[in-house]
């Protein structure tokens, strides 16, 4: 009887405690459950959180949060951009466009290589809705379990 | 059914709950006629949605990051974040599912900038309301327990334990297969039972 084993037969016995399809027989998990101590004593002590959790209700928050939203939306909406990023604005992107414009005249071929890829790459992360710098709560997951 | 004030609203899409004040928050309204609404530049109409979801989603973003002050601050970024997409949203599905990925995005970044909790008094409690059935002391116990899980755990159990979604709707809310929900719930609930025993919160017996 292997740990993946037993993991297996503990996960399919708390889906079926819960009401939910699981992956395994009742029969299954009955005859394992009759030769393994550790699995049914686990299963037990889980019985109990589960009980203890299923008890409890969320706590109820009564804060209105509009008053402070609606000014938030408001100074989003009659927002010009702030002062340093109109400065960058007016000088950066007519300076940004001069450069690569003599960076195109001379017409060197790995540029061009080089600007058609960053292109593909926004069209496809455009195109995909996807924002390629969103963090993934999953990996965070999975880093906390191991 | 009449509907007094200045807004703007039609009287047709609304159940009068109440005589007195005069606020969005006394009425019922679909929530796709608000969403129309809002798209069609009625701010007002946003206030419904605000208003309807506000206390459940701070009920989720409490119980994602443990901490009262840290939620207030994602629902509102999420809630606006929300205004800002609304345009995008697809009038035939619901608001709230798409509302809270749009909450967990803002939770989970919150928490990773935020890697312990601070400023948490031990017995202060955030998630669990008192209920008859319960001692304050095991309510208490389980609190802290929760609060030593990592966010997702806690957003997984709270999920299952205090709003009953089934597997399935919790695949669809948390956008993971139907076996991961399994797999995860049962590594959650080991660990918090892991919490629960430990002598650090001597209710080693339950």
């Amino acid at each position: 009887m292997t740990d993946i084993n037993c993991e297996s037969i503990r996960i399919a016995a708390m889906a079926l405690a819960d009401g939910e399809e699981s992956p395994l027989s009742t029969a299954e998990i009955q005859a394992h459950l009759s030769n393994c101590e550790s699995c049914s004593e686990e299963i037990a002590q889980l019985h109990d959180t589960n009980k203890l959790f299923s008890s409890q209700q969320r706590l109820r928050y009564q804060t209105d949060l509009w008053p402070q939203l609606n000014d938030r939306i408001q100074a989003t909406a009659g927002s010009s951009p702030p002062f340093r990023w109109r400065v960058l604005l007016l000088f950066g992107i007519p300076l940004f466009g001069y450069r690569i414009l003599m960076l195109v005249l001379q017409a060197a071929p790995s540029l061009w290589s080089k600007l058609v890829t960053v292109i593909l790459v926004i069209a496809v992360f455009s195109y995909l809705r996807a924002n390629p710098f969103k963090i993934n709560s999953e990996l965070t997951l999975e880093g906390e379990l191991t | 059914m009449s509907v007094s004030g200045d807004c703007c609203l039609d009287e047709e899409s609304f159940e009068y709950l109440s005589c007195q004040g005069d606020t969005l928050a006394a009425r019922k309204m679909d929530d796709s006629v608000a969403i129309e609404r809002c798209k069609a530049g009625d701010k007002e109409a946003f206030r419904h949605l605000v208003e309807r979801y506000q206390a459940e989603a701070i009920g989720h973003a409490v119980a994602i990051l443990a901490n009262r002050e840290d939620a207030l601050d994602a629902v509102q970024d999420a809630f606006l974040d929300a205004y800002q997409a609304l345009g995008r949203f697809d009038t035939s599905c619901k608001f709230y599912p798409w509302f809270y990925t749009i909450l967990r995005n803002r939770c989970f970044k919150l928490a990773a900038r935020r890697k312990k909790n601070v400023g948490l008094a031990l017995d202060d409690i955030v998630i669990l309301a008192p209920v008859s059935d319960v001692t304050p002391e095991d309510r208490v116990t389980l609190e802290r327990a929760l609060r030593e899980l990592s966010a997702a755990e806690r957003e997984l159990l709270t999920l299952k334990h205090l709003d009953g979604l089934s597997y399935q709707e919790l695949a669809e809310r948390l956008e993971i297969p139907l076996g991961t929900v399994m797999s995860r719930l049962y590594h959650g609930r080991k660990r918090l039972r892991e919490k629960l025993v430990s002598p650090s919160f001597g209710k080693a017996k339950r």
